[in-house]
């Protein structure tokens, strides 16, 4: 090879190396950018984890109407399990729902209660809860499909899962309760 | 006139009326079974709390009303502990919530009154005892209705699981509410 030739393939070498560089400064700066835009544009949710019958359940903050401080539940005679009660919200009287009857887990039988009222269209209620955990904001994508395993009245009130503090966490699907508690 | 509909029971009976046109009316308030009612006392005839004995902890079943829900019978009641009478306007009384209305409507259980840090649960025999009558429950022997499961359960009588269709038309019935504390009996001969 003529030092000629060396020459021109040198000089090829270093034009495709500065076009690779160039292309590869492109792609990192569009990745960026894509990025970028990705994290402004998702749809964030607002969701309210909270425990019940010592189960971590999650539900769109947007159902969320306040948490109570714990109070006492008046009982009424002849209503279904899940339906304990009573509950007086400032002079408005609601009822209030244990959702263990219908997921599971224990709720432990006491004088007074926490609330969590939600309300979705012309449903509202108070939901007997341990504590709230946390409320937080995620990308609505974070939110899984429920899991293909549920049974029962769970696949019928678990909408989707997300994952809180390395766990699983099933979405209560206020909808749907609302559905299956009215007569 | 204002009118407002009410939707008295699950039959599709409605009424219209002047929102005012009832209040206010008297109540009166007793407990049962670990419950707080309150009855119109239009409907109380007698009241007779000659039972009560104030001097022992056991307060179940001392006081007796004899009611007339306007069903052409009268019917004794035996309660835990009369409370008060008390006059009522619409300020006072609050519908169910929506998702309880209709079990507590099955029981004549039309409203709730909060007072005093208590809900009062307002029950009308009119509805109540028709809709016991209604409905088929364990009989006993002695024609008692076992109505709610801890009497059931607690009942000795082998026979409690015949029903209600055995009973003869002409026969005193009497119903078992709310943990054993309410007793109705119907009592036409000679209450009044």
């Amino acid at each position: 090879m003529s030092s000629q030739d060396n020459t021109t393939q040198t000089s090829q070498n270093k034009a495709d190396n500065e076009i690779n560089s160039k292309a590869i400064l492109a792609a990192v700066r569009s990745s960026i950018n894509n990025r970028g835009v990705v994290d402004v544009e998702e749809e964030q949710v607002k969701l309210v984890i909270f425990r019940a019958g010592g189960n971590l359940y999650a539900s769109y903050g947007s159902d969320v109407r306040e948490i109570l401080p714990s109070r006492e539940i008046y009982p009424v005679p002849f209503l279904p399990e899940y339906l304990p009660g009573l509950i007086n919200v400032r002079g408005d009287i609601e009822s209030a729902l244990d959702i263990c009857f219908f997921l599971g887990g224990k709720r432990d039988v006491q004088d007074r209660v926490l609330i969590m009222m939600v309300k979705r269209e012309g449903f509202s209620s108070g939901i007997i809860v341990d504590n709230i955990e946390d409320v937080v904001d995620i990308p609505l994508s974070a939110v899984k499909p429920a899991l293909s395993t549920l049974s029962g009245a769970a696949k019928e009130l678990i909408s989707g899962t997300i994952e809180f503090s390395d766990m699983t966490v099933a979405l209560l699907d206020i909808e749907k309760l609302a559905s299956k508690v009215s007569v | 006139m204002r009118e407002n509909r009410f939707n008295i029971t699950d039959n599709n009976y409605h009424v219209n009326v002047d929102e005012d046109f009832f209040f206010p009316f008297n109540i009166l308030l007793f407990s049962a079974g670990g419950f707080f009612f309150g009855i119109y006392s239009s409907q109380v005839k007698t009241v007779d709390a000659s039972n009560y004995d104030k001097g022992t902890t056991n307060r179940l079943l001392k006081t007796e009303l004899i009611i007339s829900p306007s069903d052409g019978h009268k019917y004794r009641v035996q309660i835990g502990v009369i409370e008060d009478i008390i006059s009522v306007t619409k300020n006072d009384i609050a519908a169910f919530p929506a998702i309880i209305e209709p079990w507590a409507i099955k029981w004549g259980m039309w409203a709730v009154m909060p007072r005093n840090n208590r809900i009062y649960i307002l029950l009308d025999f009119k509805y109540l005892i028709a809709s016991l009558s209604e409905k088929n429950f364990p009989l006993c022997n002695d024609n008692s209705y076992m109505v709610d499961k801890e009497s059931a359960l607690s009942c000795n009588d082998n026979s409690c699981m015949s029903y209600k269709e055995s009973v003869p038309p002409n026969k005193k019935l009497q119903y078992t509410l709310f943990n054993g504390e309410l007793i109705i009996t119907q009592s036409d001969v000679n209450d009044s």
